[in-house]
């Protein structure tokens, strides 16, 4: 049984007939211990799919018209407070873009983990865990930082210890949500090697959030990508860096720039990405695709399975 | 260390305007203190032997020059009606004043802590614009007529409190509860919109994240950082915070600091008059030093001024 | 000067009157001289003045025990009986510290500390005998001595008594004022028990004198030890001493265990907290936190209370009521113009209708015609005073040149301007403009005091001590004007009624003084130098279980006399 399967959700927000859609159906699923890489652009709907496996989202405005979100088999979306509290933590952690924003910048390192710890394996809340957590996350002098605020860290030692919180009640999920955007380049490699090296250490499935397609293929198992709310083609990680099949995720492989490239222009996408209920009818990438015909904006292409796991909504998808 | 200093300095010349201030409003005051002390009958050979005795013929240069020697050497003299040393008079009265301020402090931050949390989890809710319309009430009402009409309704209508003066912990219940209404309303507000600001903050999700009940994401996690401006404007609100004592002691007769500086100011007694100025000025002035020095204790992000 | 603040008047000279008792009704009366071997007068009861139930001839007995709980604006500003001068610290005076002679229940003077007492036939020398065994609360036994550095004390520059001047008529007060002499002449003590008061010239009313507080007597040896805190530290032979003083907060009185006066000490303890006004006050009376309403006898009741409180059941068997011994009157100052001018003044007196003002009181106050009030021995039932007159008044004006009226500053007390605004509705309606001039009350004293300052100004005065020297000469003799604190405040000068006052002041004959001074009082009236207006009552409300709460018409209040009930 996967860990966390999100069936067909959507998300809107605000009431009828005002109501945005954000999320447009959208499904995936993850194993125990396999890590998935969500991409896509600002705007795609990714943070909003992530927030919405523990019902972080703020309701109102958020609501569920539909859909499920099960983990282990429970359905997130019927939870009651305490249910939800149990599986917050204990069952998914999260990761946040800006960690210095996401630590409480009045209370100490050490407590923030402590009381993870509390909420979750009260038993093990000591001094010494805080220690070993943060040993874990390569943090140095671990018994000092533990005493430190988080204005008192650079970057990616306050990411490090937002990861150590994380981990510390064991969850079997990790959602990082664009967990190296605000860091820099150097760091964001220290931070999904850490990342990686933990997958295997404790056999946790990870939810990895980024519009990087550079750093997914280091870490993920599969890759989901999405544009406008929905997911639009979805494969092993692999497989999809070499061969992307639908031409939104073959046109964002063009626009990262490689080591060995030339330093010509970098292609761009053209057009931008439509704002909520702004979406235009039929595919939604279709204004900005290179091979859109006129079909292409009648009707909202289906989700194909060409291949066993590999899924791509359009049926160009053999067109360079 | 300068910093410091400096400090040091300011306070002292703030202190010294105060009373050099205060020393020429006295002048100004029309009301010859000897006619107090001697009474109305008393004959002008007597009002020439006070003025004599008082120096209160003397120059002005001459009379503050006096005064300020005096207040060097640490004296504040002797009240000219009393006679009683005005650090006697002062000490006494601070118990009282110091009761009525705490009790009056307890009870607002009981109220307001809640009542700011709780509006600002549920903004715009009847019951925050309720409480909007009550807040804004609350800070509008006049000392002393709110603590007129308490007395006069919940002590001498209905009974359910001693009408005046303080012989026990009951007597100061609704002088502090007067006290406490007239700031109960802008630290309410005050509390809600840090309250506001801090749920709206990115660690607020984190902690959600964690699995913390609402209850602590609230009062743990939102109030600590709303509260930091709260106490360092509370620490600064010493000022305001005497002027409704003022009032309010003088409507429930209480011997503290506030009856004492309006019954001076009836006696045209100056040492009292300039004691009592002194020492709510020292108060202000030392309330914000307090203030300066906890603010890096409170807040984290702040290294205390060095 | 007003009832608020009264102090003892400054009376700088010598007067050769006869106390007599009271006549409060009709001329003359029944003097009665104190009798020269000193011995018990009979006590005599004011009449118009209205008894609660308790005070009836059939005398319950006092219970013991009790604290008597009372209330006041201001704390007291001292408790040394040299320096209080005003009659909210007299009472308290009274339960430490006693003098030679004491009052009745009305005015007649009975012995105290001085068992009786001779005087001369020139009327210049007092023999007291004392009375033995009594002591201070510091155990010692009084003595004549105490009497001689007492009165000596008042005299002393240094001390800055606001009450000395009244001594100064004791034989070698000046010379030891102006420090040629080390002690006072008149003032000796051949005996422990022999006290004897020399003065210059034959004064009368010298006994009235010694019942004045600085004449209560103290010990030297406390009053060198403590100094200036003395006024916080009393020492004396009173029925009561001062358990507790936290200045301007709280006083506690217990009994003296020193005293012999059993039947002054029915109290065990008597509290007095200070500060709030009148309203707080009247609020905590009826909620049972006080058991007099008001001691401050001005006038006892709060006007805006007035009404109801009579009309309550529950306290309207429970006022006691005493016409005041003070009157208010509007001064006219004949040395400004226009009210040097006889027909101005005399138009002034026309034009004002005392009833309404009376009415503006709710009844607490009886008008007047006169300048004494009706509890004054001499009182003048007779006495041909202005009535009202608007048209009258308006004739007058025109025949003094002012047919278009005039304009002047009426000055007043700050907490009398409905007072004086009625004033100035009755005036303007004979054409004159009189613009309220509201000051502090010290303000008013020091500028109505002063020569040529103050054009009109609404006063009062209130009695020192029974006997109409007290009003006529102190405030209608034009040999004591004087160019600052002047109490003359008419700055009135007639040669007749000078010639008058000299006259009574050297009459012998009890019955014929008090007839000269009302022939005086009759001349000033009719030469307006001032507008007679009216005489409060005062009035004390107390707790139905306070008794023995009798207004005393110079004392007010003797709390010592009390005892509670319950």
């Amino acid at each position: 049984m996967p860990l966390l399967e999100i069936q067909n959700l959507q998300i809107d927000f605000g009431r009828a007939p005002n109501a945005l859609r954000a999320l447009d159906g959208v499904s995936l699923s993850i194993e125990p211990g396999k890590t998935l890489g969500l991409v896509g652009e600002s705007g795609s709907g990714k943070s909003v799919t992530a927030l919405s496996i523990a019902r972080l989202l703020a309701s109102p405005p958020a609501f569920y018209p539909g859909g499920r979100i099960l983990l282990e088999g429970r359905d997130v979306l019927k939870m009651k407070a305490a249910e939800l509290r149990g599986i917050r933590g204990g069952l998914v952690s999260y990761v946040f873009q800006e960690p210095g924003a996401s630590l409480n910048p009045v209370f100490r390192i050490g407590n923030q983990i402590q009381e993870a710890l509390k909420l979750h394996r009260p038993e093990a809340a000591t001094e010494a865990e805080v220690v070993r957590l943060l040993k874990l996350v390569g943090i140095p002098a671990p018994e000092a930082r533990a005493r430190s605020y988080p204005h008192e860290m650079s970057g990616g030692m306050q990411q490090r210890a937002m990861i150590a919180m994380a981990l510390a009640p064991h969850p079997k999920l990790l959602v990082a949500d664009e967990p190296t955007t605000a860091l820099d380049v150097t760091i964001q490699a220290q931070i999904i090697e850490l990342l990686g090296r933990l997958r295997q250490q404790l056999g946790m499935a990870i939810l990895l959030i980024t519009h990087n397609l550079g750093i997914v293929g280091d870490v993920a198992d599969q890759v989901a990508v999405m544009y406008a709310g929905q997911i639009v083609e979805t494969a092993p990680a692999r497989e999809l860096l070499q061969r992307p099949l639908h031409p939104y995720t073959r046109a964002l492989m063009n626009s990262v720039p490689g080591l060995d490239a030339d330093a010509g222009r970098l292609t761009a996408i053209p057009g931008a990405v439509p704002r909520l209920g702004a979406f235009p009818p039929g595919c939604r990438f279709a204004p900005r695709c290179p091979i859109a015909k006129a079909e292409c904006s009648e009707k909202i292409p289906e989700l194909l399975e060409v291949e066993p796991g590999r899924f791509v909504r359009c049926p160009f998808w053999e067109n360079e | 260390m300068t910093r410091l200093i400096t400090r040091f300095v300011w306070s002292a010349i703030t202190l010294l305007g105060t009373a050099v201030l205060t020393f020429f409003l006295l002048n100004a005051v029309p009301g010859d203190v000897a006619r107090v002390i001697a009474g109305s009958k008393a004959s002008p050979d007597v009002i020439k032997e006070i003025h004599a005795k008082y120096h209160l013929d003397d120059p002005w240069w001459q009379r503050l020059g006096l005064y300020l020697g005096q207040l060097a050497r640490g004296d504040l003299g002797h009240s000219y009606v009393t006679d009683q040393p005005v650090s006697e008079a002062i000490l006494t009265r601070i118990p009282t004043t110091a009761a009525l301020a705490s009790l009056a402090v307890v009870m607002w931050v009981a109220v307001a802590v809640p009542l700011g949390a709780l509006t600002a989890k549920f903004r715009g809710s009847w019951f925050d614009r309720v409480t909007l319309v009550l807040a804004t009430v609350s800070l509008s009402l006049p000392a002393f007529w709110l603590a007129r009409m308490l007395q006069y309704w919940l002590s001498y209508k209905l009974g359910w409190f001693p009408v005046a003066t303080f012989q026990s912990f009951r007597h100061l219940l609704l002088p502090a509860a007067s006290l406490a209404i007239l700031s109960v309303g802008y630290y309410a507000r005050l509390i809600h919109t840090n309250m506001v600001e801090a749920l709206d903050s990115p660690y607020i999700r984190a902690a959600r994240a964690k699995g913390a009940s609402e209850t602590r994401v609230l009062f743990k996690h939102a109030l600590r950082n709303a509260l930091i401006p709260v106490i360092t404007i509370l620490g600064m609100d010493v000022a305001g915070m005497l002027g409704g004592v003022l009032f309010i002691e003088n409507v429930f007769a209480l011997p503290g600091i506030g009856t004492l500086a309006v019954q001076s100011v009836f006696n045209l007694d100056p040492p009292m008059i300039m004691g009592t100025v002194l020492f709510t000025g020292a108060l202000v002035v030392g309330a914000n030093w307090v203030v300066d020095l906890m603010y890096g204790w409170i807040d984290p992000r702040i290294k205390s001024g060095t | 000067m007003r009832l608020l603040a009264q102090s003892l008047r400054h009376d700088s000279g010598p007067s050769v009157s006869v106390p007599v008792g009271e006549s409060p009704t009709g001329t003359g009366g029944s003097p009665v001289l104190p009798n020269q071997n000193g011995a018990r007068h009979e006590i005599s009861r004011l009449p118009d003045s209205a008894q609660s139930a308790d005070a009836t001839s059939n005398a319950p007995t006092p219970k013991r025990g009790g604290t008597l709980r009372l209330a006041l604006p201001t704390d007291v500003s001292s408790l040394d009986p040299a320096l209080a001068f005003d009659t909210i610290s007299q009472p308290f005076l009274l339960l430490l510290y006693q003098g030679l002679v004491e009052y009745d229940d009305g005015v007649k003077l009975l012995p105290c500390l001085a068992t009786d007492w001779n005087i001369s036939e020139d009327l210049r020398i007092y023999t007291f005998h004392l009375r033995p065994g009594v002591r201070f609360s510091n155990g010692r036994e009084v003595a004549a001595s105490d009497f001689v550095y007492t009165l000596e004390r008042i005299l002393n520059p240094k001390t800055a008594a606001p009450t000395e001047s009244y001594f100064e008529g004791i034989a070698g007060a000046k010379d030891f004022r102006a420090g040629k002499a080390p002690n006072v002449r008149g003032l000796r003590a051949p005996r422990s028990d022999t006290l004897v008061i020399e003065l210059e010239e034959p004064n009368p009313p010298f006994l009235y004198i010694l019942t004045l507080p600085g004449a209560l007597v103290v010990p030297r040896e406390e009053v060198e030890r403590f100094g200036q805190s003395f006024a916080s530290h009393p020492v004396g032979t009173g029925p009561y001493r001062l358990a507790e003083w936290r200045r301007g907060i709280k006083m506690r009185f217990e009994r003296n265990p020193l005293s012999s006066q059993a039947d002054r000490q029915n109290l065990d303890a008597i509290e007095v907290m200070a500060g709030g006004d009148s309203a707080l006050h009247m609020m905590r009376f009826e909620r049972g936190e006080l058991d007099i309403a008001d001691i401050t006898a001005n006038p006892g009741i709060p006007v805006p209370d007035f009404l109801r409180i009579q009309r309550d059941p529950r306290w309207h068997n429970l006022i006691e009521k005493m016409q005041g011994p003070l009157t208010e009157f509007l001064v006219l100052n004949t040395e400004m113009a226009p009210f040097d001018d006889l027909k101005v003044r005399q138009a002034m007196n026309y034009a004002i209708d005392k009833n309404k003002v009376v009415k503006l009181l709710h009844g607490t106050a009886t008008p007047v015609n006169g300048v004494l009030p009706s509890t004054m021995p001499g009182f003048n039932t007779n006495l041909a005073g202005f009535r009202h007159d608007p048209a009258r008044a308006r004739q007058l004006l025109a025949a003094s040149g002012h047919a278009g009226g005039f304009s002047c500053k009426l000055w007043c007390w700050n907490e009398e301007t409905m007072i004086a605004s009625a004033l100035q509705y009755d005036l303007a309606q004979a054409g004159i403009n009189a613009q309220l001039n509201p000051v502090a009350f010290a303000t008013l004293v020091e500028s109505t005091e002063r020569r040529k300052t103050a054009q009109c100004s609404l006063s009062g005065w209130s009695q020192d001590y029974p006997d109409p020297s007290d009003f006529l000469d102190t405030m209608y003799n034009g040999n004591r004007i004087t160019e600052e604190g002047c109490q003359n405040g008419s700055f009135y000068n007639s040669p007749r009624v000078n010639k008058l006052l000299a006259e009574a002041a050297a009459c012998q004959d009890p019955e014929q003084r008090l007839r000269i001074y009302q022939a005086a009082e009759q001349a000033v009236v009719d030469d307006a130098p001032v507008v007679p207006l009216f005489q409060r009552y005062i009035y004390a409300l107390r707790q139905p279980w306070l008794r023995g709460v009798r207004l005393h018409p110079v004392l007010y209040f003797r709390f010592e006399r009390m005892w509670i009930e319950r």
